[in-house]
């Protein structure tokens, strides 16, 4: 009877490894699906060749890291000017952070006890998906398009929202500025007072612009906050700043002037205290399922060694009895490892690698014609950081605004620098 | 023998049971889009504009434009401009707002069979250089006559789109009320001489890996 039960024992379990073989073999595959919606959003538009390998990683990892891959591969257009590639890349981000996911498959097994987090289809953390509203609200900005960047600014504030912690909630002070910004320059100031309202209850100390104010400088610093795993499996998901020199402070000078520039939002610290997240729950669970049977194999285990121990002391049918006993905790035991074993309740820990880690914010009133800055960086122990200055040259037109982004050092993530 | 078995069928039931463990989180897979109806209280809420909107609200305002006699029963029928220019988005719905002006606009003249007059305003520097070859000699004229000036509109469409968003951290459940206001604006007296509004509401909610 026993060596019958031990025989469909390892029957089962060898269907059981056929069907995972078989799952492995029927890998879905996505590359197509995202270069016809590349191809589709792109419209024949020539690649620029330093973001070409960008643009075949992007095709070549499929659905599941299409926001990803896009949010990273629009920030390096973004920072090499190709303001148009860069809009429609934040774009295909923007649109798969608005799909709303149930009953997707690969949502469903991202949730199971046997698949990591990171099967699902990248979204993004709250900081990351307010960051791909900020970019495509400053390429509006740049085009002129106040309006639209504004809807963008409203949708990160939004995005915010979805950090968990009441505490932490629709804090970006850099989108409220944004906001206001637009608002003023569509001439609806009540509702630009409306936004700096909202933005001086978060920097009291930061500066509003008039209506005067005719250039805005966004100068971005430092390196991407970065995700990493900790606790049983991994399941834990933490947040920190990222690895290596930074400016914290940045000074620029118009004909030996110095103007204020202000750090507007600190994109580390907003990531660093998005909350708990209700998934971070359900890994959890399943880590503490991981701990659990893997004790309860050991368990199983030990006391299959004892009870074979036991049986040769004993005699006759007693002996017997216990040595069936024994293989059946044997048995058993190694069912529990085997899903111990395939349990993953490991987190996800994909992030926007290229994200800046300071947003600094200078305004202005310049007069119409040609100007000259340069923008001097400073660490943390106000050491002048001279390989980041920057020299820059605009033309301020007569009517409207100009808008100068900077990117001090550039942070490429297909390109290299 | 019997021992052994009940022995077994514990240790089984017992892995079967974890394997399946509950987690105390309410609707996981998450819940497909749903209209809910605005004049009533919402589950939660949000979403976007889509096609069916879009159509709906186009149509109800052609049918409203047609009903009112100071645009569809003059003697003379006014001359309107109808596009985005003064149809501004002040909520958080990203649309080309072009998508219902132009349907509105091609849906009311196809509707009012000339007892409105449509002035394709966006197409000036078009027409201002069509104009000036003509004048210059450099194309011939068209069958029709050259006028002094392009047509000057009696009524402009402006507007208004609006949002409403809420978020319920807990459940994950987003619900956007989303407020499209259009009106006709006299262009000698500013007297607004027709307006619509269409407002809906929808209540979205993510998969629970997603929050």
């Amino acid at each position: 009877m026993l060596k019958k039960f031990i025989k469909f024992i390892i029957i089962v379990n060898l269907v059981i490894a056929l069907q995972v073989i078989n799952a492995k073999k029927r890998k879905i595959n996505t590359t197509d699906e995202v270069r016809n919606k590349v191809n589709a959003i792109l419209l024949q538009e020539e690649i620029p060749i330093e973001l070409k390998e960008g643009f075949e990683i992007l095709i070549s990892e499929g659905e599941r890291n299409l926001v990803l891959n896009s949010m990273r591969l629009g920030l390096d257009a973004f920072q090499l000017n190709y303001f148009d590639i860069a809009g429609k890349l934040l774009d295909i981000a923007i649109e798969g952070i608005e799909t709303i996911y149930a009953n997707n498959p690969r949502a469903i097994k991202a949730r199971k006890l046997w698949y990591e987090e990171g099967m699902k289809d990248f979204k993004g953390e709250p900081y990351e998906r307010v960051m791909a509203y900020y970019y495509r609200g400053l390429l509006y900005m740049l085009e002129g398009k106040y309006e639209d960047a504004g809807i963008c600014f409203r949708n990160g504030i939004l995005q915010d929202a979805f950090a968990e912690e009441q505490q932490y909630r629709c804090d970006f002070a850099l989108l409220y500025f944004l906001e206001g910004w637009c608002w003023q320059k569509m001439n609806q100031i009540s509702k630009a007072e409306e936004s700096f309202k909202e933005f001086k209850e978060f920097r009291p100390d930061a500066p509003v612009p008039s209506l005067e104010d005719n250039v805005l400088f966004i100068i971005e610093t430092g390196p991407a906050p970065r995700k990493l795993a900790d606790g049983i499996g991994h399941y834990e998901l933490k947040i920190f700043r990222g690895k290596g020199e930074r400016a914290v402070r940045v000074v620029l000078y118009n004909n030996d002037k110095e103007i204020k520039v202000y750090p507007m939002e600190d994109i580390a610290w907003q990531a660093m205290t998005r909350g708990g997240r209700k998934f971070d729950k359900i890994l959890y669970g399943q880590a503490q399922f991981k701990q659990d049977t893997a004790a309860t194999a050991s368990f199983l285990t030990e006391s299959a060694n004892n009870a074979m121990l036991a049986s040769s002391l004993m005699r006759g049918s007693a002996s017997s009895n216990m040595q069936g006993v024994a293989a059946g905790m044997a048995v058993v035991g190694s069912l529990v490892t085997i899903a111990s074993i395939k349990a993953k309740p490991r987190a996800d820990t994909r992030y926007w690698d290229n994200l800046p880690e300071t947003i600094h914010i200078a305004f202005l009133k310049l007069s119409p014609g040609v100007h000259q800055v340069k923008i001097k960086f400073f660490d943390k122990e106000n050491n002048e950081l001279t390989f980041l200055e920057k020299q820059i040259e605009f033309n301020v037109p007569s009517t409207g605004e100009k808008i100068i982004y900077i990117r001090s050092p550039l942070n490429l993530k297909y390109v290299s620098n | 023998m019997k021992y052994r078995r009940l022995c077994f069928l514990i240790l089984i039931l017992t892995s079967i049971i974890n394997c399946n463990k509950k987690y105390d989180l309410e609707n996981a897979p998450g819940t497909p889009t749903t209209y809910v109806d605005p004049a009533s209280k919402g589950k939660v809420t949000g979403a976007g504009i889509e096609s069916k909107d879009i159509i709906s609200m186009t149509d109800q305002m052609v049918r409203d434009m047609l009903a009112n006699p100071r645009l569809a029963a003059c003697k003379e029928p006014p001359r309107i401009i109808i596009d985005s220019e003064y149809f501004i988005n002040e909520g958080t719905v990203r649309i080309n707002k072009n998508l219902i002006t132009d349907r509105l606009r091609v849906e009311l003249n196809r509707a009012s069979q000339g007892r409105m007059i449509f002035i394709g305003r966006h197409y000036m520097p078009m027409i201002d250089k069509e104009r000036t070859l003509k004048r210059e000699g450099v194309v011939s004229l068209g069958t029709k006559e050259m006028t002094q000036a392009t047509l000057g509109a009696d009524y402009r469409l402006g507007g208004r789109m609006t949002t409403l968003d809420e978020i319920n951290v807990e459940t994950g459940m987003i619900e956007r009320y989303v407020q499209i206001t259009f009106e006709l604006v006299d262009l000698e007296t500013g007297e607004i001489v027709w307006n619509g509004i269409y407002s809906f509401a929808k209540a979205a909610q993510d998969d629970v890996i997603y929050r």
